[in-house]
């Protein structure tokens, strides 16, 4: 009876594992090749803004080494101040890469580093549903391990963040962030050192790679905190925080970019309150121990106010003092939500920084976002250590995100975390067998399985094995079940259908090179303007010259066309930025100045009125005179360059200081001779569906340098003062010379001159005429 | 010595006499009190509360069709960084009930129920995924007419 | 008052003695060690200033951290927690106590600067 039993339990154990294994790699190759739209359609490149940087940065770190790149001073970006990159910049991501091309290389496998960037994400989206595996076993069961692996792999929320080219922080962050959390929970379970260092191991990993480490290490000690409100003190819980908040102290203090911040912001001060409370209670215990008292107890609860309330006073005391730096803006302003659009304009004018709505939930996450509260009900019913820090994660996680559309990234893996846990539980509901009594775990990990493949194969032809199945072996009810069965696979199966669309039409366009659909003749066209004007600028401009653009594309310019951008990307510097925008802001004349004292040689201007681009600069430009207004309010009012009806529009009836701008006339300038449409009228802006207001005017201190193609990128040179006339004053503005000047030529001293009068020269004659 | 450490903050403040008790009302929530708590702030917050209170957008919005009659537009079209209140309410509302369906599917797993009360529960449950999950998805043609074409 | 101390002391250092076994007295001893190097780290730092920050960084928090080790040493190896630390042998304690020193130390090297 026993042999029978342990044969069969190796024999599952042998198929539950293998079951894990076929999950996890089909999920891996899943999730990959969903993130290769962009790549199919398009080609292999980078995408976006700042991942050009990072490219731009791993190349120079595998040109130059690793010591060079951390002493990285780069001239090109910010003139003439310049970036010291290394110590301004999350390394991890450049390692990374970095070390995968080493490793590649030094196995003689000749990849391009290009190639390496492009693909790094969609590589690291399979380790993270592997960890977010671990992460759920750990929790819950793996059942609902495999089915939130499955879920994570091919979620919108984080293909966002992880296409093919999309060469970014978060992209090996999540995998950084769920694993650290997985070796955390594992280590509260356990108590055990090793897996608390190893957690702060890779916390350190994780504060290499992105700036979200703070969450980490804010949402741990919260665990901590509140595990010791609700009395779950434990020696686990000591030995596994203490160890890995003092390693992670120190780790993340490697990070050159991080430096002290860990003992001088006050992001990082609740961590360390934290540790010192948790140090006063095990203290406490201790000493209860060993007295053996029992009104001890009241001492402890006292003791451990007071430890709190003394930490709390002396972390309100040094941020006052100015030894703990206050809450710097970012953070400030997920708490105060309106901080953000009032203190710092250059945050809020990040799309990806506006509050989320509704749609973007559904969106993201689909049939998640439903059973998301299902998991938390489970998770709240059965309370553990664990599932008090998944509750935990989910709350924070999702008042983050709807603050700011970018942190759905981190609700994302909560968020599959938990509906894995509820559809597992509903299936082991509806699964579950009335008479015989099968060893639940196996049939646990078996239903995930069919359950995978019906996701991936999109086909109609899934259902066919589990409702077989659970039709011939059921009785009571088998037909209800079988229906709330297939209507459960229909909806995943909808899950999925909904994810590769919404990855397929939303998230994977490089925005480098953009595609349109012509309606005419069923083709797809595709405009490469912008690599064609960073090619013409890479040719044809000097090494050395200065490009001024909008902060957007700094990083690009630097990236495709190698020439010295003004502003970029790494906005850390608003009043260098608001120069820029006060130069676009204002008329020519006065942006001349600006433009002379910055060394500008050309200025690049995004135009998309041709085609209809909608992300172009005159409709990013109330941003820019927000932001210069923000720093120079004498001189750039943003009332100014609305109509009096409060309307900010382009055509006859805008404000005359929008129509006489800089940006306004670069962007329009030759558009009112251009004809779109046989019919339409003349300077018709596709974009903004006027005609504009302003349409013949010359430019005076520059010249059109290039235009690409669809129009889409216009390149202007700045004039050096001695190559342009000035231009002729009117009349009214004329200074006058006044009337008690006194003109020294008086009848005695003058000298008049008569044309062609002969002139004596001495030492010679006269010519004679 | 010592004693005089602690006499000395009783010569300056003169203790009251009184007990301080824990008040009756403070106790560790109940699980489903935690439950519908977050279920109430997550409604709120996939609606869009802090966009409503940033943003400040209308409740509903209105155009202006041919003739020149204005009437209400419940959702705003294409932009999909934007909404009014009342859309991000009736859909996180949605969102809600198809949670509060699979939990009700899970309760008729609780052993000690009569069939049919099984029966109308999972019926129930059933109904509340499949009436938010289509609706839902009518949301998301009225808001992205090209969705899952 | 001050005999009262002095017997609660006495009790206690008796019952120390009697009831905690050799090992345990060894680490200890390591802590009280640690945490005298901890107190004069500090006073120095009071007293001379901290001027190469990441240099009196690095030596206190690895006298914190060797602390907190051995703190995490001490609870895993007493057998009154075995039930606590299932799983975890005092060896095995150790050998995790030895894995985070090696990384601990191979970090301040570095920080030390």
């Amino acid at each position: 009876m026993n042999r029978p039993t342990k044969l069969l339990n190796r024999k599952t154990a042998g198929y539950s594992s293998l079951i894990t294994f076929a999950v996890l790699l089909l999920a891996w190759l899943s999730g990959f090749s969903s993130r290769l739209f962009a790549v199919i359609r398009f080609e292999s490149i980078i995408h976006e803004f700042d991942p050009w940087f990072n490219y731009r940065a791993t190349a120079y770190m595998v040109q130059n080494g690793f010591y060079n790149f951390l002493n990285w001073f780069d001239e090109r970006a910010w003139y003439p101040l310049g970036r010291i990159v290394g110590g301004t910049v999350y390394p991890g991501l450049m390692i990374t890469s970095g070390g995968i091309h080493w490793i590649l290389h030094a196995l003689n496998i000749p990849v391009h580093i290009r190639d390496i960037c492009v693909f790094l994400a969609p590589v690291f989206s399979g380790l993270t549903s592997i960890s977010t595996y671990l992460l759920t076993k750990e929790l819950w069961s793996p059942g609902a391990g495999l089915f939130a692996a499955s879920f994570i792999a091919i979620v919108p929320g984080y293909i966002s963040r992880s296409v093919a080219g999309s060469y970014d922080n978060e992209g090996i962050a999540i995998f950084a962030l769920q694993f650290t959390y997985y070796l955390w929970v594992k280590s509260v379970k356990t108590g055990s050192v090793f897996w608390s260092a190893m957690a702060a191991v890779f916390y350190f990993y994780m504060v290499s790679a992105w700036g979200g480490y703070v969450f980490i290490i804010n949402l741990i000690p919260l665990h901590v905190f509140v595990l010791l409100c609700m009395g779950r003190y434990s020696p686990r819980l000591l030995t596994s925080y203490s160890t890995f908040y003092i390693l992670g102290l120190l780790f993340s203090m490697q990070i050159p970019f991080v430096g002290f911040q860990p003992i001088r912001t006050s992001e990082h001060m609740a961590a360390m309150g934290v540790f010192a409370l948790l140090m006063a209670v095990a203290f406490l215990k201790h000493l209860q121990t060993v007295l053996s008292k029992t009104e001890f107890k009241k001492l402890f609860i006292a003791g451990a106010l007071i430890a709190a309330g003394i930490v709390f006073l002396m972390v309100v005391l040094a941020t006052v003092l100015g030894v703990v730096a206050p809450w710097s803006g970012r953070f400030y302003s997920l708490w105060d939500t309106g901080y953000a659009k009032i203190h710092i304009p250059i945050i809020a004018s990040v799309s990806e920084h506006q509050p989320t709505t509704w749609f973007s939930f559904f969106f993201d996450l689909h049939i998640l976002v439903c059973a998301f509260p299902v998991g938390l009900w489970y998770c709240i019913k059965k309370i553990n250590d664990e599932r008090v820090f998944v509750v935990l994660y989910a709350i924070s996680a999702v008042y983050f995100a709807g603050v700011m559309v970018r942190l759905m990234l981190t609700l994302t893996p909560v968020v599959c975390m938990l509906a894995g846990i509820a559809f597992s539980c509903l299936l082991e509901v509806y699964l579950k067998e009335d008479n015989t009594v099968s060893i639940p775990k196996a049939d646990e990990t078996d239903e995930p399985a069919v359950e995978k493949k019906n996701l991936y194969d999109k086909a109609g032809k899934m259902k066919r094995p589990r409702h077989d199945n659970s039709h011939e072996a059921n009785g009571l009810g088998s037909n209800l079940k079988s229906v709330v069965i297939i209507a459960i696979l229909l909806m995943l199966m909808m899950f999925a259908v909904h994810c590769t669309w919404v990855t397929s039409n939303a998230y994977s366009s490089p925005s480098i090179v953009l595609a349109f659909h012509n309606s005419h003749d069923n083709s797809r066209n595709i405009l490469d303007d912008f690599r064609e004007a960073y090619y013409w600028l890479s040719q044809n401009t000097a090494d050395d010259a200065r490009v001024m653009s909008w902060w957007d594309y700094g990083y690009q310019i630097a990236g495709m066309a190698n020439r010295t951008t003004l502003v970029d990307n790494n906005t850390w510097n608003n009043s260098h930025i608001a120069l820029v925008g006060k130069a676009m802001s204002s008329t020519e004349e006065k942006s001349y100045e600006i433009m002379t004292s910055l060394d500008v040689d050309y200025v690049l201007v995004i135009f998309g009125g041709v085609i209809g681009y909608s992300g172009d600069d005159i409709n990013k430009f109330l941003w820019m005179v927000r932001i210069a207004e923000g720093e120079h309010p004498k001189d750039i009012r943003e009332s100014d360059y609305f109509t009096d009806r409060g309307e900010f529009r382009i055509d006859a009836e805008g404000a005359p200081a929008l129509l006489n701008c800089l940006m306004y006339k670069l962007s329009y300038y030759r558009f009112g001779e251009l004809k779109l449409d046989y019919r339409g009228p003349s300077g018709y802006d596709r974009t903004r569906n006027a005609v504009i207001g302003n349409k013949n005017f010359d430019l005076t201190y520059l010249e059109e340098a290039y235009t690409s193609e669809h129009w889409l990128v216009r390149i202007y040179r700045v004039k050096k003062p001695h190559e342009f006339n000035r231009p002729a004053l009117k009349k009214q503005e004329r200074t006058i010379s006044s009337p008690s000047f006194v003109s020294r030529k008086t009848i005695k001293r003058k000298k008049g001159y008569i044309k062609n009068r002969p002139v004596v020269v001495k030492g010679k004659r006269a010519n004679k005429k | 010595m010592l004693e005089f450490i602690y006499e000395f903050p009783f010569l300056l403040i003169d203790p009251p006499n009184l007990r301080i008790r824990k008040p009756a009302w403070i106790k560790t929530p109940s699980p489903m009190m935690v439950f519908s708590f977050v279920l109430f702030s997550y409604f709120l917050v996939t609606g869009g509360i802090i966009y409503d209170t940033i943003v400040e957008p209308p409740s509903l919005g209105s155009t202006t069709d041919e003739n020149g009659h204005t009437r209400p537009v419940a959702f705003m079209p294409y932009r999909v960084n934007g909404q009014y209140i009342m859309e991000g309410l009736a859909s996180s509302f949605l969102f809600t009930i198809g949670g509060i369906g699979f939990i009700i599917m899970d309760l008729t797993a609780t052993p000690g129920k009569i069939s049919l009360n099984k029966k109308l529960l999972t019926f129930m449950g059933f109904a509340f995924i499949i009436i938010s999950f289509s609706t839902i998805w009518l949301f998301m043609r009225m808001k992205l007419p090209g969705y899952l074409n | 008052m001050v005999v009262d101390i002095k017997q609660v002391v006495t009790k206690f250092y008796d019952d120390y003695n009697a009831s905690t076994s050799k090992k345990l007295k060894v680490v200890d001893t390591y802590l009280g060690f640690i945490l005298l190097t901890g107190i004069i780290q500090f006073v120095y730092c009071c007293i001379v200033g901290t001027f190469p920050f990441n240099s009196f960084l690095s030596g206190f928090i690895s006298t914190v951290s060797c602390f907190v080790l051995g703190v995490c040493l001490r609870l895993q190896s007493n057998p009154e927690n075995k039930s606590i630390f299932q799983g975890i042998s005092p060896e095995r304690g150790f050998a995790d106590f030895i894995f985070a020193h090696v990384i601990l130390h191979l970090v301040v090297f570095n920080f030390i600067g």
